[in-house]
């Protein structure tokens, strides 16, 4: 028989293209996945990682190339026909309704009944005995799904994804929203699952954490598949390597400054809101302060309290001197103080909006005259930060088509437009590539050189060492520690975090 | 440069096929004075569908704007009475639009009640005022120059409230598209929490787009009572509302806020104009029209909904915006129809 070892072959994919209207975002991909291997596929933003999870998922067509079911190809013309086959794809945003039970959300779609009537106990019993399965017995089937984290809420997608069968799971860049506690429990349910039999493919940037679970790591870059290889042939280096295209140093050439002689642009005291209290923090110019935490920890909170976004009960605050009070983000921003927020899709950007109408929406006073907007003088502004930032894609188009990495490059720019003093970053690295990532700390490094007083918050320790003057690690709302110069370490930094927490 | 083709020109192909179709069907159709008295036709529905614009972009809903037609004439026809001169009559016809929409934009600006509910209350209101000032009686206005508001003509043929409509228009698409305030109203609809981040000032965004609309509801009650040469505590009852907001929504104004154009809802209101006028000369039942022109929106509205998601459902599927219940299915940019 010669479908023997086609059969052993899970699911096969064939020479896959992909373009739209003559541009092809995907050459010739091919990939073989066998029952119960977890596949990384890593590449930057617009390396066609989404194309193959389109194509895969039955979103989209491939333009050529095929894709191989346990020897008979399949034509996947639909997201409900790539399921049915037992492909399932768990994105970013989750599918699950938040008003319904754990257990509704299980069974979504192919709810056990018994004479026409939903049978709910025993969907609850099921659901129950699936949890257990699968070590997320403290999770409650009857609590309505939005009492449950983002982390629990995206394994109860990936238990759906079971009950149903699935064969494959597709996994976009699933720990994006995920805390370090909760990417390993995400790991282990992987591991467990595909000891079953279970297959992944992983989409992610994170090379470590793909490391840490795959057995195959796929490398695409500008729609080209450069490296497939197993774990065991391969390093992370490599990959990193292959990813960039070039190596990327960080260039980590500038000194921090832990001077005195520089001036407090923003200083806070006693700052308490429902979620804060804050003893006393000062802002310099031309200074960069890290603020990190675990979620929870307050480090949005603060930053939204400061722009104010958030109410606070109490506190003294001025800027360069001046008593501050921050009554609603337009009083920030016409003090000079902005805030580049870290959902970007949900409070950045404005959709329908050509990208550079996003760029200067916080900034239209400048343009204008009785008024009315200068043309003229908007493309002059936003075509120099389209070059100062290497801003990719047609900035007439509405942004949404602009990919994730180039919307982060407008929306900073949408805040570098104006005069301000402090510029506050929440997670100004989130969803974007290996590459912008460097960029962007680059920039955030000069436009401390350009005297602004700079806060940021990110969730990446790594992120934090390479921009950071000073880090103040924030608990429970406080600020718990200010760390400088040497101190600055990634271990420190983590255990700062992390001490004390566990009471 | 690439070219890109208008939005508008989907719609606009449609009003031209049922224009065509109309003259095939009835001679009279295509003739100066049945073109001028469609455009007169249109006019109420014009004014409606460009104010009601202004709060669909925001992603909010007016529905007084039929309610204040009659509210605005009989307090025009009241100030009539009590021997105030033209001017003033109209001032305070419009007064009486705008103060409506002052009262609507801070009802759901600060007290939170969605725009359906506080604008349904308010339409409430300002349909039983009339009613119980005048007993539903009708209160005629005699004075030539009221009248030539809304009979005259300019160089004897163009009417003037067509003139005042285009008028409206041009300076509304104006606003919208070139000015500081236009920006914001496209910013708050595409992204409230966005624009609130960015400082734009919401709260006067909000409140303002509802007093446009009521200015523009009240200024077309001042143009009825001049064409009616009296003010009617009925007027607008009917089917106004429901023609405003469909001319806007069949010209392209989106129901979920941010996308939308004047001249999109310029021709919608064209279309809808045209359709009741077409069935008025071909005697159609007026049973029957409703019918028609509720079959033309759902037809206009599917069209374009096709046309603006071809590349759009892709986005929507992976661009995730899947966030359960909200409404964010339906908030995907409208692509642009480019060649």
């Amino acid at each position: 028989m010669d479908s023997g070892p086609v059969k052993d072959n899970f699911i096969r994919v064939e020479n896959l293209s992909k373009s739209y209207s003559g541009v092809t975002v995907l050459h010739d991909f091919s990939l073989v996945i066998r029952p119960g291997e977890v596949h990384a596929l890593i590449g930057h933003n617009g390396a066609g990682k989404s194309t193959v999870i389109r194509m895969l998922s039955g979103s989209e067509a491939p333009t050529a190339g095929e894709i191989i079911l346990d020897g008979q190809p399949v034509n996947l013309t639909s997201p409900r026909i790539a399921r049915h086959l037992g492909i399932y794809t768990v994105f970013q945003e989750l599918r699950l309704i938040d008003e319904l039970t754990v257990s509704q959300n299980i069974f979504l779609g192919k709810e056990l009944s018994s004479k026409g009537f939903s049978n709910k106990k025993k969907m609850n019993d099921l659901a129950l005995t699936l949890l257990k399965g699968h070590n997320l017995s403290h999770i409650d089937v009857t609590a309505k799904l939005k009492s449950l984290s983002h982390a629990e809420r995206q394994l109860i997608e990936i238990m759906s994804c079971i009950t149903n069968d699935a064969r494959l799971i597709l996994l976009d860049e699933p720990t994006t929203a995920l805390q370090s506690k909760e990417v390993q429990d995400l790991m282990n349910t992987i591991r467990e699952l595909s000891q079953k039999n279970i297959s992944f493919l992983f989409i992610t940037h994170k090379i470590e954490e793909a490391f840490s679970v795959c057995t195959h790591v796929t490398v695409l870059r500008n729609g080209q598949m450069i490296s497939s290889k197993s774990i065991a042939e391969t390093n992370q280096n490599e990959v990193f390597e292959y990813v960039a295209g070039h190596k990327i140093v960080e260039v980590n050439s500038w000194k921090r400054n832990s001077g005195n002689a520089l001036e407090v642009v923003l200083e806070v005291k006693n700052l308490k809101s429902d979620v804060l209290e804050i003893d006393s923090l000062r802002v310099k110019r031309g200074e960069v302060i890290g603020l990190y935490g675990l979620v929870g920890s307050g480090r949005t909170e603060l930053l939204e309290t400061l722009y104010g976004a958030r109410p606070h009960t109490s506190g003294n605050m001025s800027l360069v001197g001046k008593p501050y009070h921050p009554k609603s983000p337009s009083v920030a921003v016409r003090s000079g103080v902005f805030l580049l927020t870290e959902e970007r899709k949900i409070n950045g950007i404005i959709p329908q909006l050509n990208s550079k109408m996003n760029m200067i929406i916080a900034s239209v006073d400048k343009f204008q005259k009785f008024n009315f907007l200068r043309n003229h003088e908007v493309d002059q502004q936003t075509m120099k930060f389209v070059e100062r930032l290497s801003i990719k894609g047609d900035m007439r188009e509405p942004i949404v088509r602009m990919s994730g990495g180039n919307q982060q490059k407008v929306m900073l720019a949408r805040w570098l437009i104006p005069n301000g003093q402090v510029l506050m970053l929440d997670e100004p690295t989130k969803g974007v590539d290996i590459g912008v990532k460097a960029e962007i700390h680059a920039i955030i490094r000069d436009l401390a050189k350009q005297n602004y007083a700079i806060l940021v918050v990110s969730s990446e320790v790594e992120e934090i060492v390479a921009v950071s003057d000073i880090v103040a690690v924030m608990q429970g709302g406080r600020i718990k520690t200010m760390l400088e110069d040497n101190d600055i370490t990634e271990n420190r930094l983590l255990a700062e975090s992390m001490e004390g927490t566990q009471k | 440069m690439r070219h890109k083709v208008p939005n508008e020109l989907g719609i606009t192909l449609v009003l031209v096929v049922i224009v065509v179709i109309l003259s095939f069907l009835s001679s009279m159709f295509f003739t100066t004075s049945n073109v001028f008295t469609l455009l007169l036709n249109s006019v109420n529905i014009g004014l409606l569908a460009i104010g009601e614009s202004f709060v669909l972009l925001t992603g909010g809903i007016d529905l007084s704007v039929g309610a204040v037609l009659a509210f605005s004439g009989v307090l025009t026809a009241l100030a009539f009475q009590a021997h105030m001169p033209w001017y003033v009559a109209c001032i305070t016809g419009i007064l009486a639009g705008l103060l409506t929409g002052l009262f609507n934009g801070i009802v759901i600006r600060y007290t939170k009640v969605p725009p359906f509910i506080a604008t349904f209350a308010s339409m409430g209101v300002a349909s039983s005022i009339p009613l119980i000032v005048t007993q539903a009686n009708p209160i005629p206005i005699i004075n030539k120059t009221f009248e030539y508001i809304g009979q005259g003509f300019i160089f004897r043929v163009i009417p003037v409230p067509v003139v005042i409509l285009i008028i409206v228009a041009i300076i509304a698409h104006v606003v919208l598209s070139r000015t500081v305030f236009g920006i914001h109203v496209y910013a708050f609809g595409g992204n409230r929490q966005s624009s609130r981040l960015s400082g734009i000032n919401t709260s006067r965004i909000e409140v303002l787009v509802y007093v446009i609309s009521g200015t523009l509801a009240g200024l077309s009650g001042v143009i009825l009572a001049s064409r009616l040469a009296s003010g009617y505590p009925t007027a607008g009852a009917g089917n106004s509302l429901f023609e405003g907001i469909s001319a806007a929504v069949v010209g392209g104004v989106s129901l979920f806020g941010g996308i939308g154009t004047i001249p999109g809802a310029f021709v919608g209101a064209l279309i809808i104009g045209t359709l009741s006028d077409g069935m008025n000369i071909m005697n159609v039942d007026s049973y029957w029209q409703p019918l028609v022109i509720g079959a033309v929106i759902l037809i206009a509205v599917t069209i374009d909904t096709f046309r603006s998601s071809k590349e759009g459902r892709m986005k929507l599927r992976f661009k995730g915006i899947r966030k359960g219940a909200n409404k964010k299915l339906e908030e995907t940019p409208k692509e642009r129809a480019s060649s």
